[in-house]
């Protein structure tokens, strides 16, 4: 009943490679818009607004994602919000990443000197003119490499969201390994590919961040 | 495979509460199974000989054939979601599936959160060793030993509770305490005695052997607490399949021992619980 490595197995890791590319890619895309909106509240002059984003930053930090992705698929039904596995597994990591994301561009927005927010007003910028043309770019360029660091941080963290089913790269690994009880070939195939992911994105960034890099 | 972590054990407790205070109770009518075509059935994917995918990627083993046995008794389509340990209570009680089928041993802290059918399989749980090694007769011959098992598992329990003056090295799963052993870094593999045929596959026939039987733990259907007619009905399921042999035969065939007219006929009392054999 145990049986040999054979293509199926590497069709099997292969599936979950691809599943935790897509789910990385869509949590970052979510999370990247979640997060924008949490910088922006964060750095706004409404005290609500900063409250209510340091509020969620807070959570999304506090606690587990293990426990956050738990909570989004067998906590919501509870409620009387039934979730599928991908839905539940790209909210969850979209407000996560959405939290962490908010902060590490909050740093990068009250990074920016201020004198640059004093000049634009004084060209009569209104807010968003002024956020978009001055002080995103600004401060999206000096986060760059802290967020490629979270970025490849997600990428791993995708692993977390085999609690509630879905079937990623990690745990096709675990599966081929249980079935073939090979545990080194199966989770070697794992982390080279992860590796494969996360190297060239980290080398990627380094050369994006050199070529962006404002004068100092 | 008989993991029962305290995070997923709160987790189940908690959930079960909340469950109970929302009112939410999903009544799980034999009718609205019927009625709906499809029974929503948890079970274990990488666990061989009872829930694994076979070459071509299908779904088989000894509880997944008794799920579908369980269906085709229903006159409805099986629909099978891959739980794990950690999450298998949390798909039941939340309404994703409507029973386990997922090599759940009976045990004292579980009766308290589902309820059980009657056994409808067991499973010993032995020390694996080389065959070099003495068969042992008691828990005082570990003495010196390394073993490996399950963290949380029916074994670790009772390893850990004896004190033998072995060594105790706790793995995430069945897998990774087979693996030590196999590679030398344990003496004895804490395992389900089906593991023996994967582990005579892998090392070559006669290398390793079980050198002290633990404890039997009989394997029930878990449904939500309270469906009193659900597990009326799997319980005079697994009655008629008994009495028929179809499940004996389903048994000898994948676990290749016979399953025996001596099971306890319910789950739901101190009878169904592990029976400790070794002193």
């Amino acid at each position: 009943m145990i049986r040999d490595f054979t293509l199926t197995e590497f069709w099997v890791i292969a599936h979950g490679l691809w599943a935790t590319l897509l789910l990385s890619a869509v949590a970052f895309v979510g999370g990247g818009l979640a997060g924008l909106g949490v910088a922006l509240a964060r750095t706004s002059s409404v005290r609500t607004l900063r409250w209510a984003a340091g509020l969620f930053i807070d959570f999304f930090q506090g606690t587990p994602m293990l426990l956050q992705l738990f909570l989004v698929f067998y906590g919501l039904p509870v409620l009387g919000l039934k979730l599928n596995v991908w839905v539940a597994a790209a909210a969850g990591l979209t407000l996560h990443a959405g939290a962490y994301l908010g902060e590490i561009w909050r740093g990068g927005i009250q990074a920016v000197p201020g004198g640059q927010t004093e000049a634009a007003s004084a060209l009569g910028l209104g807010w968003w003119a002024r956020m978009r043309c001055v002080v995103l770019p600004q401060a999206l360029r000096m986060s760059f490499a802290p967020t490629v660091g979270f970025l490849v941080q997600l990428i791993k963290g995708t692993s977390l969201a085999a609690i509630i089913g879905f079937v990623e790269l990690s745990r096709s690994g675990q599966l081929v390994s249980s079935v073939t009880y090979k545990p080194l070939l199966a989770f070697g195939l794992v982390a080279a590919c992860y590796f494969a992911i996360c190297f060239p994105l980290s080398r990627f960034s380094v050369r994006l961040e050199r070529r962006l890099a404002l004068p100092a | 495979m008989h993991r029962t972590s305290s995070f997923t054990r709160r987790s189940a407790i908690a959930l079960a509460a909340a469950m109970a205070f929302a009112g939410l109770a999903h009544a799980q009518k034999v009718a609205d199974i019927r009625k709906s075509g499809v029974l929503r059935v948890g079970a274990q994917v990488a666990q061989v000989p009872w829930g694994f995918s076979d070459k071509s990627g299908k779904l088989t083993g000894y509880d997944i054939e008794f799920a579908e046995l369980l269906a085709k008794d229903l006159g409805v389509k099986p629909e099978f979601t891959p739980v794990t340990v950690a999450n298998r209570t949390a798909a039941l009680l939340t309404g994703q599936v409507d029973v386990l089928a997922a090599v759940v041993t009976i045990l004292a802290d579980r009766q308290k959160v589902v309820l059980f059918s009657r056994p409808y399989s067991y499973l010993d749980t032995v020390l694996i060793g080389k065959s070099s090694l003495p068969v042992m007769k008691s828990y005082a011959e570990l003495k010196g030993l390394r073993i490996g098992v399950p963290r949380g598992s029916v074994q670790d329990t009772a390893v850990t509770q004896v004190n033998s003056g072995a060594t105790v090295q706790r793995f995430d799963d069945d897998a990774a305490a087979v693996q030590a052993l196999l590679s030398g870094q344990v003496d004895l593999a804490g395992a389900a005695s089906t593991q023996l045929g994967p582990i005579g596959q892998v090392a070559g026939a006669g290398k390793y052997d079980i050198k002290l039987v633990v404890s039997r733990g009989y394997q029930g259907a878990a449904v939500r607490p309270g469906e009193r007619e659900w597990v009326g009905y799997i319980n005079d399921f697994i009655a008629r399949k008994t009495a028929s042999g179809e499940l004996d035969a389903l048994y000898r065939k994948w676990i290749g021992l016979d399953l025996g007219k001596d099971l306890p006929a319910t789950g739901e009392t101190a009878a169904a619980l592990p029976a400790f054999v070794a002193k």
